[in-house]
Parts: C-alpha cells; structure tokens; sequence
C-alpha cells in the first residue's frame, strides 16, 4: 500500500487540484479530493462593487462558461427588481447560451482526447471550436468574455450577415457532430481507454447528486433547460441521456449535446422576435430589498446563484455553487478501483473547472499560526506527505 | 480508420485559419480611446468603471479643471465606460496587440 500525492501541479491536470490517492500496486483504493487552490474571493468583490459592475466581474470567474455566470447573475438581478427582460434580448441571450456549449463541449472533447493521447482529434475539435469561437467574438467582441448579456435582455444586436454565418455554423457543426459520435462509438483506441473507464451506476450518481453531462452519461435525465427559463420554454429540445455512465457515454452525451444545440440555435434564428434588446438601467441605481436564487444550465451543469440584497447599489450577498463542484467527489468515488494510468481520463471526464469551483473557504482561526520560508515549506510538505 | 479518412480529406481544403482584421463586420473590444475634445470631465467613467482603470487628473491638456486618464493595463474591456459617457467621447479601438515592458505605454489620455 503507498500513498502518491496527484496534483495541485501535475501534467495531467490543467488546472491545480489535489488527489490524494491509496495505491495498491497500480490499483487504486481510496482517492481523497483537496480543492481551493485558485480560491479567488469573487463572492466578496462582488459585495464591494456595485450590481451593473458585478455583471462584467461575474463573467470572469469562468474562462468557459462565462456567459451562464453572467447571464444566471442577471437573471437572479432581474427577479430581484421584478423587470420583464426584452423578448429579443432573451433570445438573443440564449442563442450567447448555446454557441457558448457548443464550444465548451467542443473543447472538452478536445482535452479528453488529448489525456488519452490521440492528439489528432484534439487538433480538428479545437479546430471546430475555432469557428464557435469566431462568431462568439462577432455577437460579443471578445473570445472568451463575450459580455453578450447585460440588464434586461443582451448587449449588442444580431446583423443580417451575422445571422446567416450562424446558420452556416449549425450546419457546420451539425454535420461535425455526426463524426465526432461516430468516432466514439467505433474508434477502437478511444474504446479502449474510455469503455467501462470511470463508471458510474444511477444509484451513486443519485447519492452523489451530479449534475449536467455527467448525470444525463449516468441516466439521470435532469437539465435545466427543462424548467423553462429564457427562450427555453418555447424553443422544443430533447435532453440527451444515456445508460453506461462510463467517460464514453460522457463523450457521447456532449457529442449528442452538440446537435441539439445546433439546432437550438437554428431554432432561434428563425424565430427571433423584433423590437428593443434590453432594458436602459441608471448607473447608480439601487436593488429592491430581498433574495432571490437562479438557476441555469451551464455547459458542465447545473449552475447556481443565491443573492441577497439590502436596498442598496451593492449586494449583501452573493453565493454561488458552480457544477463541478457537485461533480468533484464523483471523482473521488469513481476513481477506486481503477489503474492510475486511468485516473487523469477519469478526472477529464467530468469535465472540471477548477477556477470556477474554487468557492469555499473555511478558516480556522483557532488552530496553530505559523510563518514560514520557502524552504521550511517545502520541508514541511515533504514530510507531511511522508506521513502519508 | 476514422481519423485517416478525415486526415486525406483535410488534404483537399482550404487552409482553416484567416486573417481576421480583413473582414468588414469584424466586431472586438480593444484598447479604449479618448476623445478629449467631447469629454466634458464629469467624471462618470470613473465612478463606473469596476476596475479602477481610470482616474481624472489634472493637466494641462483641455481647458477643464479634470480629465480622465486611462490604465489599460487595468481594464477588464467591459465597455461600461463607453456605455455610460453622456458625451460619447469614449470608443473601443480594434487594437487589442497589449504587449510592452513599461508600464507607462499603458496608461494613456
Ligand atoms: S472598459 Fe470597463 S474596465 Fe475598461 S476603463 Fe471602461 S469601465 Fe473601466
Ligand atoms: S464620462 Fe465621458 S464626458 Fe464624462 S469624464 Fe468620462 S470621458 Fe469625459
């Protein structure tokens, strides 16, 4: 029996996390998660500023999913002041919403293949999401923070041109979608690492309470989407579930979840309502007292906002629960039983985002204090691991 | 198989990358740029900004008692400032190249 420390830096992750693993020769038998390594205090700066700055910080706690962060923030604000949002700015919000999975499930697909190591097919996703990318810079006017949303609907209008190269896409990535499904299903490589890789049966998954992909991989059919908000309750989809629970069934979730956003947008295109695309709000203007909570389907999940306000510019309270952390201890569960070899595929699997999932804090004030060098550190975590 | 028939068509394409700046309707929140002859100093960019990224200052520079600089280095593109200046004396340029050893070639007038 050994002990091996995976992380916070390390190859296999892109992002620092800590897994303290249980080997028994290349087996492993008990895994252990440690997170809070980019904790980042984005819910206390959001009580310092006020709540139209908040909708550009809040975009940038996720690199990825920075348009559900911003547009479930807005949401929350918009039920808080009780406005109707723009019907043309929701959908156009929605439309940010969908191009925004597509992406990061591209990319997703992306950085899977690439810790299997078939870095071809790392190359041609990356290579799709390239072109989501371009026309999310055209919508918003940055690649990652698109700040497509704001107040009462969306930022900047759709053009003609730019509708048309949307459409170009859907068919685009509609036609890519169908290769990438089939590469799961049958390229034996892929098979070999990812079938049976990482499984996780409906029950756990229920205790366990996953969310996003990785619920609908274990045949949970939970999403969002479902519950109607936005240009949800009229645009007509199908939650895409399958039975295995394994990294396959993942990969197989998201390729199907490519189509189904494709044609989302298509949807929406073609049913865009005319007439004004948000709402005007005063720069210092202050929130009705309450709390509200929202909820969107982010491309990893469900994503979650609890605000609390006290009739001031700013909010009390902001509190925020990202989807990989409801899916990091199906990690931790998972991982037993499996090779280490299969532990960074199994990780990639949920399709983490540790910058976003770095919410928690909690401080012991009573225990000992301590400064110390760098060196003594080191010391120090050398032997606390020799502990083991 | 899968990836070697896909491999022999990309043979056949155009190349996948661009040049973006070329097209027309190319939209991008790059550096920001004053125009010091519209701004009438009252300060509501300052106040907007959510990362501190400008300051009024006095100078010499207009005849009003303060006008805004602008860190870029600190500017987290948001475009509140553009949306808010009453004068619209604040734009967002297609230059988005941020790259220099000094600190001071971001901070600009
Ligand atoms: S774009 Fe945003 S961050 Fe930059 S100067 Fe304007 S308000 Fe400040
Ligand atoms: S908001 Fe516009 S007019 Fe007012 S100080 Fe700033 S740049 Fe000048």
């Amino acid at each position: 029996m050994s002990s091996v420390p995976l992380g916070p830096l390390h190859p296999a992750f892109k992002e620092p996390i800590n897994f303290k693993l249980k080997l028994e020769g290349e087996f492993v038998t008990d895994a252990e998660v440690r997170i809070g390594y980019t904790h980042r205090g984005i819910e206390k700066l959001g009580e310092k500023k006020t709540w139209i700055q908040f909708i550009f910080i809040s975009e940038k706690i996720c690199g990825i999913c920075s348009s559900s962060h911003q547009g479930c923030y807005v949401q929350g604000v918009e039920r808080l002041t009780g406005i109707v949002p723009e019907k043309r700015g929701i959908y156009i919000r929605t439309l940010t919403w969908e191009l925004e999975r597509m992406h990061s499930h591209l990319l997703w697909l992306g950085v899977l293949m690439h810790e299997i190591g078939i870095e071809t097919m790392f190359m041609y996703t990356w290579r799709d999401r390239e072109r989501v990318l371009d026309i999310l810079e055209k919508l918003g006017g940055r690649r990652v923070a698109y700040s497509a949303i704001t107040y009462g609907g969306a930022r900047r209008d759709l053009s003609d041109s730019l509708i048309q190269q949307i459409i170009r896409l859907s068919d685009f990535i509609l036609e890519r979608s169908k290769f990438y499904e089939n590469f799961i299903l049958n390229d034996k490589r892929f098979l070999a690492r990812t079938k049976g890789i990482g499984t996780l049966a409906k029950a756990e998954a229920e205790e366990l309470s996953v969310v996003g992909p990785v619920a609908r991989a274990s045949g949970i059919p939970i999403d969002v989407r479902k519950t109607g908000y936005a240009a949800y309750y009229e645009a007509p989809f199908e939650v895409v579930v399958e039975k295995e629970g394994d990294v396959n069934a993942g990969a197989l979730v998201r390729a199907k979840e490519l189509e189904v956003s494709a044609n989302i947008i298509k949807w929406i295109v073609k049913n865009l309502p005319q007439g004004k695309i948000n709402v005007e709000v005063a720069p210092f203007s202050k929130l009705p007292e309450g709390e509200t909570i929202s909820r969107v389907e982010a491309p990893r999940g469900e994503l979650f906002y609890y605000l609390k306000s006290n009739g001031s510019t700013n909010l009390e309270r902001i509190k925020i629960r990202t989807p990989t952390l409801a899916n990091i201890q199906a990690v931790a569960h998972t991982l037993k039983g499996h090779y280490l070899a299969d532990v960074p595929v199994i990780a990639a699997g949920i399709d983490p985002c540790m910058g976003c999932m770095d919410r928690v804090v909690t401080l012991n004030e009573k225990g000992k204090k301590k400064v110390m060098t760098e060196t003594e550190l080191i010391d120090y975590g050398i032997k606390w691991y020799e502990k083991g | 198989m899968e990836l070697l028939t896909e491999a022999i068509k990309n043979l056949f394409k155009r190349p996948f990358t661009e040049e973006k700046s070329k097209e027309k309707d190319w939209f991008i929140r790059g550096k920001l740029i004053l125009d010091i002859s519209k701004c009438t100093g009252c300060s509501l960019c300052e106040k907007v900004c959510p990362s501190k990224a400008i300051t009024m200052v006095e100078d010499n520079r207009t005849k009003l008692k303060k006008s805004p600089i602008i860190d870029v280095s600190e500017c987290i593109f948001c475009g509140l400032c553009v949306d808010y200046c009453p004068t619209k004396a604040l734009a967002f340029t297609k230059s988005c190249a941020l790259v220099s050893y000094e600190k001071k070639d971001f901070v600009k007038g």
